[in-house]
Order: C-alpha cells, then structure tokens, then sequence
C-alpha cells in the first residue's frame, strides 16, 4: 500500500510540476501572482474535453486546440490587464486582485458555457491500467510523468542555452538594466505568457484523462502552484519541481491516513505555516524586495 | 412588491455594515483580505448552531457571533501583522479556504454540505408586522448602532493610528506605537463586526452551507470596500447599497437561476479587474 501510495504522490508531483513550472515562470520573471493561470489550465482541461466528447476528434486534437486557446486568451488577459499594469508600475498587490478578477470572471464564463455539472471524457476514453508488483498506473499517469520531465527539459534547454532564455532570465533579474541594454519587457512578457499559457494548457488536458472536471477546478490549482513558488522562492523556477513532488507526496499520503476531502486542505495548511514561518521559502533565503520592511 | 423591497433591504443593511467592516481592515489599516466571508460564515454558523441546538435567544447568540468571529480573527491576524501585500492576500485566502473545508467536513457540528436549516427567526409578532418588515425592524437599529459604534473608534485616536500605520508603518512605530498591537486589534474588530452581520444574514434567510460564503462573497465586499474609497464611509454605504441592489435587476429577466450565478460572478470579476486598471490609484487612493 505504502507503495502505491509514493507512487501516486510522484505521479501528483508530476502533474503539479508541469502546473507549478508555467506559473512559477511568471511569478520568478515579473514577481507577481498570476492567479488567472488557474482558470487558463481549467479552460486547456474544458477545451479537451469538448474536442474529445463533443467533438470526437483524437486526444491528440484536443491537446493541439487546448494549447492554442489557452495561448490566445492567456495573450489576452497580459494585454488587456497585466500590459497596463506594468506601465503604471503596480504594486504585487494590484496585479494579484487584478489577476483574481478575471480569474472569477473567466470562472464564470466558463460556468455559464458549460454549466456547473461534473464533466468527463470517460465515456468515450477508457485508460489502459498497467499493473507491476501490486502497483497500478493508468496510461495517461504514465505519460503524465513522461511530460513533466519532458516539459521542464524544454523549459530548462530555452531557458539557459538560448538567447531568448538569456533575455527572460535578465528581465527576472533586474528589469530596469535589461532594459538599458535594450531588451524589450513587452516581448519578453509576451514569450513568458506563451510559454506558462501552453503549460497550463497542457497540465489541463493530462487532467482531463484522468478526473472528472467542474469550473472551479482551477481554484486549487493555483493555491498549489503558488505553495509550489513560495516554497521555491522568487527565482527558482526549478525549485518548483521539489516544491510540487513535496505536495504531491504529502497528499498523498494525507489521503492514505484521512478522508480524501482533506486532500486540497494538505496546500492550504503548508501555505498557512510557510506564510506564518517562512515566507522567503525554504530553498532561498532572500525575501522579495517589498515583503522585507519588517519581516 | 413592499414586501420584496423590504427584503431588499435587510440586505442592503447586511452588506452595508459587513463592508464597513471589512474597511476597518482594509481602508484604515491597509490590511487588504480577500477572506473575509469566512468571518461572515463564521459568525452565521455560530449563531445558527447556538440557535438551534442550544435554542439560544437571539440576542445572545448575536453577539456569541462576534465574540467567537472575533477569536478566529484573532488567529486569522497572526500571519495579517506579519505579511503585506499580496502575501497577506494569498494568506487571508488560505484563511477562509481552510474554513470553507471545516464547514463542509465536521458534520457533527455544521452538517456539512446540507447546511443548517430551520434557524429560528426573531419575530415580533406584537409588531403585528410580516416577518420581513419586522426584520428589517431589527436589522436596521443594529446596523446604524454598529456604525455609529465603528465611526465613534475610528474618529478617535485608534482610527487616526491605524491611518498612519497604513500610510507608513516605519514611522508610526518610531514614534512609539505599538503597530502590532494596532493591526492585531483592527483586524479581530473586523472580524468581530464581520460575524455580527453573518447572524443577521443566518437569522434571515434561516438556511446558511458553506457555499454560501465562498470566494464570491469576499470578492462582492472588498468590491464595495474599494469602489466606495476605503474609508469613507457614505462611498461604502452607496456602494454597498448598489452592488446589492443590482443583481437583483437580474432576476426580472427570463435567464434561468443557474445561469444567473454564473452571470453575478462575471460581473464581480470583471468589475474587480476594471477597478484595478481603470482607477489604478484606487488601492493608493485608501491611503489618502
């Protein structure tokens, strides 16, 4: 049993790394919450399953469209909101209630479109169940590991070993000196929401294989992926991949001991404890620049 | 048709003090929360419980509301002295999420997903009003005596210490005030108020469920804190009495109930996003 628990928390883990990498991509890079990222990744989840049940077209498909939609609206939300926020220089504070609002407004939308029942592609995708040694892993489990080591070996080659990663990292670093050298904010904000749009994009079609999909799916996402960041700290894009396999183990094995409502409450509690403990993180100790007047 | 204006009203009257409220933490202090509908549901659930189970009259368990609302903003406040900004947002979100799911799971007490229902409604049946004018009767007195109680505190000294430790901490605490103890009073004030205007909503409608309180609700009353200026208290009255007032239009229409909600929580979506660009010196503005 322990077994397959530990192996259930590394598959969470891999689907929050894919989910906590495009979100701490943001967050390390402009320093803010993107809190609207969760209802991007809901839409990639909704968006395959309409390919996939309404539509009947091959899962593939629905990846195709997920990522292309989920880009779309996520250059949508950074120029109609984020682009004006970074010109009138907003704090943390305006981007996260910014960012909360079209989170409750695409919710809504995506409410109204598809109604509040729980949706799921189950009836026209059965998941083949491969079984070693008493351990049981459904296909997409499987591919779901597979596309986090994949999808953060992307994210890590462009990030370091391209001009473009160069230019993002330099932004992160110190926005007003790349500037100076000539490195265009808006392009780069524009290449980080494409990149983070299509990881969410892509964490919610492996969610849509494998659970069943309401419109506040996202709402828990985004508080695990900031626990993700928190944990990392700001700047450690990577760290996000220890942070996830922390909580998705830690569910896990919350779920073995209790009932499984109490499993998004496992986020919320270490949230709650790193806030009140430790809000630089764990794996840095440098606290970002505004939250260090008295902490 | 009276009878549904007035209904109307006790609503207004509810948001109206439950924003007030939240502005003692959020326009005076600075401490912006995006989970206050817990201390809301709070204090509903408390006095709910008390009233049916215990059978508690209604007084009593009114201010058993703000008592124990009070207590959880006392703990809620632990991470609210110590983080800003948007780390105080993500931890009062932690806060009423957390709650949220205490609601839902401790049965034995809340009931759970059901909700309670049945809570006993105050009617003075001497007033040989309907119960909804009667209510309104007792709504009303109690919402202008809370605010004049809120006006009174933050005319005085408090509210004037709290303004400068919003405007700036550093040097309100070289001058000797304790920001700590200040911040950590306005928020279980908040709090306390809060759960006051949860017991009147509970008593009310006489069925509260966790949903009841969820993020929306937060979200609606920070609206009405920031639309109406942080601090001034005729903005938040009028706002308040408009964003109830409102989507109450949308029931006139033939949308059906459930796409109705849908359409609520776009709008306060949308209208917090378009606060935030098109006033961007809204949040600064409550520094003013």
């Amino acid at each position: 049993m322990l077994r397959q628990v530990l192996i259930n928390g590394l598959i969470a883990g891999s689907i929050y790394t894919i989910i906590a990498v495009g979100f701490a991509l943001i967050y390390s890079t402009f320093k803010f919450f993107h809190v609207a990222y969760g209802i991007i990744f809901a839409l990639g989840a909704y968006i395959t399953y309409a390919c996939v049940l309404t539509g009947g077209y091959p899962l593939w498909i629905g990846a195709l469209a997920a990522v292309i939609v989920c880009t779309i609206v996520g250059l949508a939300i950074d120029q109609t909101a984020y682009r004006r926020f970074r010109k009138q220089q907003a704090s943390p504070l305006s981007f996260f209630l910014g960012s909360f609002g079209i989170y409750i407004l695409l919710q809504g939308a995506l409410a109204y479109i598809f109604g509040n029942r729980t949706r799921s592609v189950r009836p026209v995708y059965n998941p083949q169940v491969f079984e070693f040694a008493d351990i049981y892993v459904t296909e997409p489990q499987f591919f779901t590991f597979l596309g986090a080591i994949a999808a953060t070996l992307v994210l890590y080659l462009v990030l370091h070993k391209t001009v473009l990663g160069l230019r993002i990292r330099s932004v992160a670093d110190n926005p007003s000196l790349a500037n100076y050298v000539g490195i265009k904010t808006e392009s780069v904000a524009m290449i980080t929401t494409i990149i983070s749009s299509a990881f969410a994009a892509i964490a919610g079609w492996f969610v849509a294989l494998q659970e069943n999909l309401t419109p506040g799916i996202g709402f828990p996402v985004v508080i695990k992926a900031s626990v993700i960041s928190i944990i990392a700290g700001s700047g450690n894009i990577f760290g996000a991949i220890l942070g996830a396999f922390i909580i998705g183990l830690l569910e896990n094995i919350a779920v073995w001991q209790l009932p499984t409502q109490y499993k998004d409450g496992v986020a919320l509690v270490v949230l709650t404890l790193l806030l009140l403990f430790k809000p630089a993180g764990i794996l840095t100790s440098k606290l970002r620049e505004d939250q260090t007047q008295d902490a | 048709m009276l009878e549904y204006v007035t209904s109307i009203l006790v609503f207004v009257a509810i948001y109206i003090l439950f924003a007030t409220s939240l502005s003692i933490a959020v326009g005076y202090t600075g401490l912006v929360s995006i989970g206050h509908a817990a201390f809301f549901a709070i204090g509903a659930y408390t006095s709910a419980i008390l009233g049916t189970t215990l059978g508690l009259p209604f007084s009593l368990s009114l201010i058993c509301a703000a008592i124990s609302a009070g207590l959880f903003g006392a703990i809620a406040s632990l991470p609210a002295i110590k983080l800003r900004g948007d780390f105080l947002l993500l931890g009062t979100l932690a806060f009423s999420q957390l709650i949220t799911l205490i609601l839902k799971n401790w049965t034995s007490v809340t009931n759970g997903d059901a909700g309670i229902t049945n809570i006993p409604s105050p009617l003075y049946s001497w007033l040989n009003l309907g119960s909804v004018y009667s209510y309104l009767l007792i709504v009303l007195p109690i919402t202008v005596i809370c605010l004049w109680i809120q006006k009174v505190m933050l005319v005085a000294p408090f509210g004037r210490v709290l303004k400068a430790i919003r405007d700036n901490e550093t040097s309100a605490s070289s001058l000797g005030i304790n920001v700590v103890s200040f911040k950590l009073r306005a928020f279980i004030l908040s709090a306390a108020f809060s759960g006051l205007g949860g017991a009147l909503y509970a008593h009310y409608v006489t069925f509260i469920k966790p949903d009841t309180f969820g993020i929306n609700e937060s979200v609606l009353v920070l609206i009405m804190v920031i639309l109406g200026g942080g601090t001034s208290l005729r903005g938040i009255i009028l706002s308040a009495s408009i964003l109830t007032i409102i989507p109450e239009a949308l029931r006139f229409t033939y949308i059906p109930s459930a796409e109705i909600a849908s359409i609520r929580q776009m709008i306060y979506g949308g209208l917090l996003t378009a606060l935030i660009i098109f006033r961007p010196k809204v949040l600064s503005d409550l520094r003013k």
